[in-house]
């Protein structure tokens, strides 16, 4: 049985609301957990384990989604091999509160650049409630102007209709046509 | 299944060396096509596959089609790749794929005919927006796709999908409140608008505000009403209210739904092509059935309504009502929108299966077969998703 490629991963700064976020839509409440060795590749082997935020999405028949959260961009410099073994698509969420989340885009676009090669991405921006701007508009025209178009969106971690838009919006991204 | 060749009999397609997104293209452009029944043999594997599509841009492609031929070592087979190899071991379709050549090539391929020499200098290259209508023949999708089936055209009912309606509602969104938000928009002035001869609507462009004078119910009540007396003038000193401002933006998303109510813009030619310039903020929008899929879809690449509606398989009602909302916030791409005539030339069948397979994407590793049998699985968590 080959092995799918049935996680989706949340990452963004700290306090952005993954850990809300994969809460608000998970069967379970969302653990700390290891990532497994086996996801790590070689040359990182020195560090067999990194913890996670983890979350699941259980499904008719039986399968699952993990949902992972990724630590502090601190610890970053780990994060990108594990992640970047495949999974349905990355959610990126943006704390609009912070000095610069524009600049946060851009990092976290580029640790997870080969990532988004073979998956897509959407973009949850949160606090929006305590800090309205920069506009979700202004990021999608920065985005567009490099020829970006991943679904964007105001959300609010705590809110779980944000949160599943977010994932349909990645599943449209895939297949468009996708039924349910 | 005994006959493979016999129309509208399930033909099985084997798709080689390509994930979910890839393999959604042809999943589509086989849903609106109803001459033959494709099917992807990883959607349903049931019996042998009649067909493969092997697509030969990894860099492993030369072992890849050493092993899928011994597999499978009489099995038609197609081609797909940016660029073609010298001594291409079967007949190549260039990217980026359209349909007019795509079923030809089936077809031919099904029936052992020769496959004709492909032309790439008539295609656009790739990663370059495919020149609408430069090469399409003059006339609308339904009788271009049989045209080059070279059938007469029967209308068929469409094997997935929703009809494209018979008669269509048009609304004018230069009228009534619609109209003069959009104007106020357009020259960025701060204004009143009035109904029936009272104030209603402060508006603030450059602050993308608005300050609302009555309530919900009276703004919409102006929508339903085509004829209903709008009128705006300059915002002036002693204008002023308590209430709190409201988002321009989303009141007009919201005021463009109330207007067309699913009708379409009166004039939109409907083989535009059709783009989001970037995504709405759907969290913070008044809902439109449907409307993830189809800002997935406009965003892309670029699809005429006919296409977007038998595609998608909506009514075509959600999908007008997106169009005017979309259109109402200024994020449709309007570059594609110039130079469309109405006459109905037919950029937009093959753009969107052609600009969906990303020209970025051919050189990078395709990965492995286990990411061609998600569908199934993403049905599942669209489901498990859409119910929580
Ligand atoms: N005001 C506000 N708080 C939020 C929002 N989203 C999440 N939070 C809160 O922000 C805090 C940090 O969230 P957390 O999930 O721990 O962030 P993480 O570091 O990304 O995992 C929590 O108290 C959340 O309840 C939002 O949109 N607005
Ligand atoms: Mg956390």
């Amino acid at each position: 049985m080959k092995r799918l490629d049935n996680k989706i991963i949340f990452t963004g700064p700290v306090g952005a609301g993954k850990t809300t976020a994969i809460g608000s839509i998970s069967d379970i409440p969302p653990i700390k957990t290891d990532a497994a060795a086996s996801d790590m590749t070689l040359h990182r082997k020195s560090h067999t384990t990194v913890a996670l935020d983890y979350g699941v999405l259980n499904l008719d028949g039986g399968a699952k989604v993990h949902l992972y959260g990724t630590p502090g961009q601190e610890r970053f410099d780990f994060m990108w091999d594990i992640l970047s073994t495949g999974g349905i698509g990355l959610i990126l969420l943006l704390d609009n509160s912070r000095p610069n989340p524009m600049k946060d885009m851009q990092f976290f676009m580029n640790a997870f650049k080969d990532f988004l090669r073979e998956a897509p991405l959407v973009i949850g921006v949160t606090k929006t409630d305590v800090k309205p701007s920069p506009s979700v508009k202004h990021y999608a025209e920065i985005l567009a102007r490099v020829d970006q178009r991943p679904p964007i969106f105001e959300i609010d971690g705590r809110n779980r209709e944000d949160v599943k838009n977010l994932v349909m919006a990645l599943l449209f991204s895939i297949d468009p046509g996708l039924e349910g | 299944m005994s006959d493979p060749q016999a129309p509208q009999k399930t033909i099985n397609v084997l798709t080689v060396g390509m994930d979910s997104r890839k393999q959604a293209i042809f999943r589509m452009a086989f849903k609106m096509h109803t001459l033959h029944h494709y099917r992807l043999l990883d959607d349903q594997p049931a019996g042998p596959p009649h067909l493969a599509i092997f697509d030969f841009d990894r860099p492993d492609a030369d072992a890849a089609w050493q092993d899928f031929r011994r597999e499978h070592p009489t099995l038609p087979t197609l081609i797909v790749t940016v660029e073609a190899p010298a001594q291409p071991p079967a007949p190549v379709l260039l990217k980026p794929i359209r349909v007019e050549t795509l079923f030809p090539r089936l077809r031919q391929l099904l029936t052992g005919g020769e496959a004709a020499p492909d032309a790439p200098s008539q295609l656009p290259r790739p990663g370059q927006a495919p020149a609408p209508a430069v090469d399409a023949p003059a006339q609308p999708a339904a009788e271009t796709r049989s045209a080059a089936e070279a059938r007469p055209a029967p209308p068929r009912p469409m094997a997935t999908g929703t009809a494209w309606p018979e008669r269509i509602e048009y609304f004018d969104p230069r009228q009534g409140l619609l109209g003069a938000l959009l104007q106020a928009r357009r020259t960025r002035t701060p204004c009143v608008i009035s109904l029936a001869g009272s104030k209603a609507l402060i508006v603030l462009p450059e602050l993308d505000r608005a300050i609302a004078l009555v309530d919900e119910h009276q703004l919409q009540a102006a929508c339903l009403n085509d004829a209903s007396a709008v009128s705006s003038q300059p915002l002036t000193a002693e204008d002023t209210a308590n209430a709190e401002p409201i988002n321009l933006t989303a009141l007009t998303w919201q005021v463009a739904l109330w207007s067309a109510r699913g009708r379409l813009i009166a004039g939109f030619p409907d083989q535009a092509p059709i783009r989001l310039r970037h995504w709405p903020n759907l969290t913070r929008l008044a809902p439109v059935r449907d409307g993830i899929r189809i800002a997935a879809f406009w965003s892309r690449a670029p699809a005429n309504l006919r296409l977007t509606v038998r595609m998608l398989g909506l009514p075509a009602e959600d999908v007008f009502s997106f169009l005017a909302a979309s259109y109402s916030i200024g994020i449709l791409d309007s570059s594609l929108l110039k130079g469309t005539d109405r006459t109905g030339r037919e950029p937009a069948a093959a753009a969107a299966v052609a600009t969906s397979m990303p020209a970025q994407q051919a050189g990078a590793p395709t990965p492995s077969a286990a990411a061609t049998e998600r569908t199934g699985f993403l049905s599942r968590l669209l489901r498990k998703v859409a119910g929580l």
